[in-house]
């Protein structure tokens, strides 16, 4: 998301200056001051340690039984390395009715598309190496203008588990509500991507972190189980800058908590969380909050799904939250129903509507791994429309998008 | 009078309540369900819980309640036995399952258990590997180091 967006800036900095900024990103040097220094060491050392914990153990002799792997898709070695490939591309062609919203125009676009190569190396039964590449285009989206990646690395890192828990050290996606890890994964979707407002298409959030995610997993009684995920590293977003423009900010000390509590009724879920972070903005910084909570319930012939984030951004509070409901037509078909809704509060005034997207779709699964897609979206307030005034009122968009998912 | 009929009308009471108490927590799955769970017979379990069970196949954990480790494997999604299995241990039909994992998958959370597109494979599979468990329809003949456990609801 945020690779994308960091290229909508108009005349503020040319397509050069932006590549140096990503190789400055890994291969540069950055000053940093004390404090993040001293959080940096503390990082690596723990990653290494974890990480030299588990290539001891991975030298070590595997069990005379060691079940011969057979997943689809795999190749193992003598010495126990099992190598999965898995991957998803969702193709689409889209069109407005006359102004330009997430790179949709009116005449139509068939460059729009999202895909994915993943392979995971499972080195023993606790460790693993996953990578992920990613193709994504957005149409007439003024990203596309500059970007020049067909092919990005999307996430890699390593994980160990140990018991009920896991580490995870790299290029990570962060754990964040129901869809952020998977928000370009068609099949898995109703609609060609989850709510723009929730999930932030353009501001306030990551698909991922450089950095650091610990896991665990508990078993309560009841029939209750509850999933915990905790990060800290670095991101970046694009932000409008309210004035029809964008900035990239780097953020930094991003801490955040993820909770997930299975319910002893099946299918229902409620989840939480939050996240405190440092967004560098001159030559200080401005600490952001936001909470979220969640809620999805997937029964046999319906599915509900709402979320609902209040961030505090300094100068403004705003809400953005979205409730989803699907209901099975037949064992194929599916019928969805979407509003997604964007608020903004600033001190002194009055909250105020910035985006409302009320879409309904069907999908057709021919089987879980190909599903058909017709979506029309009715989007109103100008903030996702492309040359439009963030916050001006009136502005209506309709438009469609016709996609294929596919998965293996 | 009254009071024989007031003992027959307890017992049969008790009786119409001990009934409904066994069907709401249900008996052991028997091969009527369409399938048999299987292990090694160097396990030690005789039976497992449909929730236990449900927890091994879907990754929630990877041990027996004795510690050692188990290792699931699944018939092709399209086997007849798979669906019975879905809908009675996980409460969920295959696609469901699948979806499941799909979301495992590209979330980097795991990979689904080895599918086999035999009953004698699962057997086969089930017999060399001890901490082994997987399902096969009712009736398969099982060879070798193979047991059926019961499962229990």
């Amino acid at each position: 998301m945020y690779r994308m967006l960091r290229h909508i800036l108009p005349a503020v900095r040319s397509p050069y200056a932006e590549k140096e900024r990503m190789m400055d990103r890994f291969t540069g040097f950055r000053p940093y001051n004390i404090r993040s220094l001293a959080r940096g060491a503390v990082f690596l050392l723990l990653s290494w340690g974890l990480a030299g914990t588990a290539v001891l153990g991975a030298q070590e002799e595997p069990p005379a039984d060691e079940p011969a792997a057979t997943a689809e898709s795999s190749a193992a070695d003598a010495s126990g390395l099992t190598v999965t490939f898995h991957g998803y591309l969702t193709q689409a062609y889209a069109q407005s009715d006359g102004n330009q919203i997430f790179g949709i125009t009116e005449d139509g676009v068939t460059d729009y598309r999202t895909a994915a190569l993943q392979i995971r190396a499972d080195v023993r039964e606790n460790d693993s190496f996953i990578f992920q590449f990613s193709h994504e285009r957005l149409g007439e989206s003024p990203i596309q203008e500059v970007k020049d990646d067909d092919v990005e690395l999307d996430w890699l890192f390593y994980e160990h588990r140990f018991g009920s828990s896991a580490v995870k050290v790299g290029r990570i996606q962060i754990p964040f509500g129901i869809y952020n890890e998977i928000k370009d994964v068609g099949v898995l979707l109703p609609f060609y991507r989850p709510s723009h407002n929730f999930y932030g298409e353009a501001a306030y959030s990551s698909e991922t972190i450089d950095g650091i995610v610990l896991s665990h997993a508990l078993t309560l009684p009841g029939g209750f189980g509850l999933d915990a995920d905790v990060h800290f590293g670095e991101w970046e977003f694009i932000q409008s800058d309210f004035l029809g423009g964008y900035t990239t900010n780097e953020v930094d000390d991003s801490l955040g908590l993820e909770l997930w509590l299975d319910t002893p009724w099946p299918g229902f879920r409620v989840g939480t969380g939050a996240m405190h972070y440092q967004i560098a903005a001159g030559e200080g910084e401005t600490e952001w909050k936001q909470y979220h909570i969640s809620v999805a319930a997937e029964l046999e012939r319906f599915s509900l799904h709402a979320e609902l984030k209040q961030a505090d951004v300094q100068t403004a509070d705003v809400y953005l939250g979205y409730a989803h409901l699907g209901v099975g037509l037949t064992d194929k078909l599916t019928l969805n129903l979407q509003d997604d809704l964007f608020y903004i509060k600033v001190p002194g005034a009055s909250r105020t509507r910035v985006d409302e997207d009320r879409a309904v779709g069907l999908n057709y699964a021919f089987n879980p791994s190909v599903v058909l897609k017709l979506e029309h979206h009715w989007n109103e307030g100008g903030f996702w429309v492309e040359g439009g005034v963030p916050f001006g009122s009136g502005i209506k968009t309709r438009y469609g998008i016709l996609s294929l998912s596919t998965a293996f | 009078m009254f009071r024989t009929l007031y003992c027959a009308s307890k017992k049969t009471a008790l009786a119409i309540v001990a009934a409904l108490l066994f069907l709401a927590t249900g008996g052991p799955v028997s091969a009527d369900d369409g399938f048999i769970v299987i292990v090694h017979t160097a396990n030690p379990a005789a039976s497992v819980s449909r929730e236990e069970l449900s927890r091994i196949f879907l990754k929630k954990t990877g041990q027996w309640q004795d510690g050692s480790r188990a290792v699931p494997v699944d018939l092709v999604d399209s086997s007849p036995a798979r669906g019975r299995f879905s809908q009675v241990v996980h409460g969920k039909d295959t696609s469901a399952i699948k979806a499941y994992w799909q979301k495992q998958i590209f979330s980097g959370r795991g990979v689904p258990p080895a599918e086999l597109g035999s009953a004698a494979e699962v057997v086969a599979f089930v017999g060399a590997n001890r901490g082994a468990v997987g399902y096969v329809a009712a009736g398969t003949a099982l060879g070798g180091p193979v047991k059926a456990i019961t499962l229990a609801r």
